[in-house]
């Protein structure tokens, strides 16, 4: 810039402005450099340009978070259910109406073939099981479902030791709210054995239960590899 | 010390989020977006200087996260995981535009010449306050390698060491290059407050 008149405001670095230069990011960042503070108290234009870059970093320090538009989540759970992270309520409710149709034989077979290749001992029988019970349409929750999933949940009990607590404490929560569910949907069956809907939901927390246990124990046999 | 209990039961909540998410419970999910959203954008945002990028690094990061979950053991905070993740996804789009400036150990012939300082002609102190949009409007103008390392050290409160291994670059360089950001930022500012500060006198 050219040198300015008048008022007296036209000013050339003096070797005690380049040494301020030289030492002020220093300084910026915490360093004992006491001749910067001096320069900039006895310098105006030195000392403005400290003033104003504690305030630019101040300001930068300060500076408020902006708010995403909403398309963004809606193009992030658009995706999450397209690639199946997103199991919603309604399609693990498809899944237990799936359950509880006919099918032929030959799918189930496939779904038991296949468990047998994909999931480890208890899980396996737990699938097989529940394919079973696809078969013969029982009314009643099978019995052997129930047995799985009570080995289940011993097996989680045994190893759940092995997790983080707090994720531990919220499949706990998890199992408590269903095992609560379960037990109320007994009660009304001992009260009214021809409560379908209450058999429904029976077999349903029974469902949703096991698939907790099986994520539960897959996490935990994660865990160990 | 007042900060510590809030951290723990927030780094509680989202423990539970995160194992709700692995077994695929949406609440979950957009609990978690919830909770991160702004920071995250935000972040974004700062970096690119642009908001339609910013909501595609975003989303993108988001999905990244929510689709290595499942492998989220706890051994680190979360959110520390999470914003090392956006960082990354944010240089790797910066770096295929073909912005080497990002890169502090290669920098570009624009970003090494000196500041501009100019004596003479306003000796005032130029700034008293300086609010929120006319800073990231600011931030936004500053070249990408400056920006960068501005954004991390300044705005997201990373150590230089840390921006050293993140921009793969010297501490030194870190260091120089935040200063030189400042520098730039101050000019920035100073030509945006100016129109307004003429047209008064
Ligand atoms: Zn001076």
């Amino acid at each position: 810039m050219q040198e300015q008149g008048g008022n007296g405001a036209a000013h050339w670095a003096s070797a005690a402005c380049r040494d301020f230069d030289a030492q002020l990011s220093d300084y910026l960042e915490g360093g004992d450099r006491s001749a910067v503070a001096m320069h900039a108290a006895e310098c105006a234009f030195c000392g403005t340009i400290l003033s104003d870059l504690l305030l630019v970093r101040s300001a930068s320090t300060e500076l408020e978070e902006d708010e995403p538009p909403a398309r963004v989540w809606a193009n992030v759970r658009a995706t999450l259910v397209a690639e199946g992270l997103i199991r919603s309520p309604r399609e693990r409710r498809r899944w237990v109406e799936w359950l509880l149709s006919p099918i032929p034989a030959a799918a189930v077979t496939a779904f038991v073939l296949l468990s047998v290749f994909t999931t480890r001992n208890l899980l396996h029988r737990y699938h097989q099981l529940a394919a079973q019970k696809v078969v013969r349409l029982a009314v009643d929750v099978d019995p052997g479902l129930q047995q799985s999933v009570s080995e289940m949940e011993a097996a989680f009990r045994a190893h759940s030791a092995h997790l983080n607590p707090t994720i531990k404490r919220a499949y706990e929560e998890d199992l408590e709210s269903l095992n609560g569910e379960i037990k109320e949907c007994h009660d009304t069956l001992a009260r009214q054995p021809d409560d379908n809907l209450s058999r429904e939901y029976l077999v349903s927390a029974y469902t949703e239960k096991a698939r907790v246990l099986e994520s539960a124990l897959e996490l935990g046999d994660g865990d160990g590899r | 010390m007042a900060s510590i209990p809030s951290r723990a039961s927030k780094a509680a909540s989202d423990a539970e989020l995160i194992a709700r998410a692995q077994r695929g419970d949406e609440e979950a999910f957009a609990a978690l977006f919830e909770v991160h959203k702004r920071r995250v954008y935000s972040l974004c945002l700062r970096m690119t200087g642009d908001t339609a990028e910013a909501e595609d690094l975003a989303q993108e990061a988001f999905l990244q996260l929510f689709r290595k979950i499942g492998t989220f053991r706890g051994e680190s905070a979360f959110s520390t995981w999470l914003h090392r993740l956006v960082v990354n996804v944010v240089l790797m789009h910066l770096r295929k535009k073909g912005l080497q400036q990002v890169s502090l150990d290669e920098p570009d012939g624009s970003q090494d010449e000196p500041v501009k300082r100019e004596y003479g002609d306003d000796d005032k102190r130029l700034l008293h306050s300086i609010d929120r949009i006319t800073l990231s409007r600011a931030i936004e103008g500053l070249p990408p390698g400056y920006r960068a390392v501005l954004v991390l050290h300044d705005v997201e409160g990373y150590e230089h060491n840390e921006i050293a291994q993140i921009l793969d670059c010297s501490v030194g360089n870190s260091k120089s290059q935040l200063h030189k950001a400042r520098l730039k930022l101050r000019e920035l500012l100073r030509s945006q407050r100016l129109p307004a500060s003429m047209s008064g006198s």
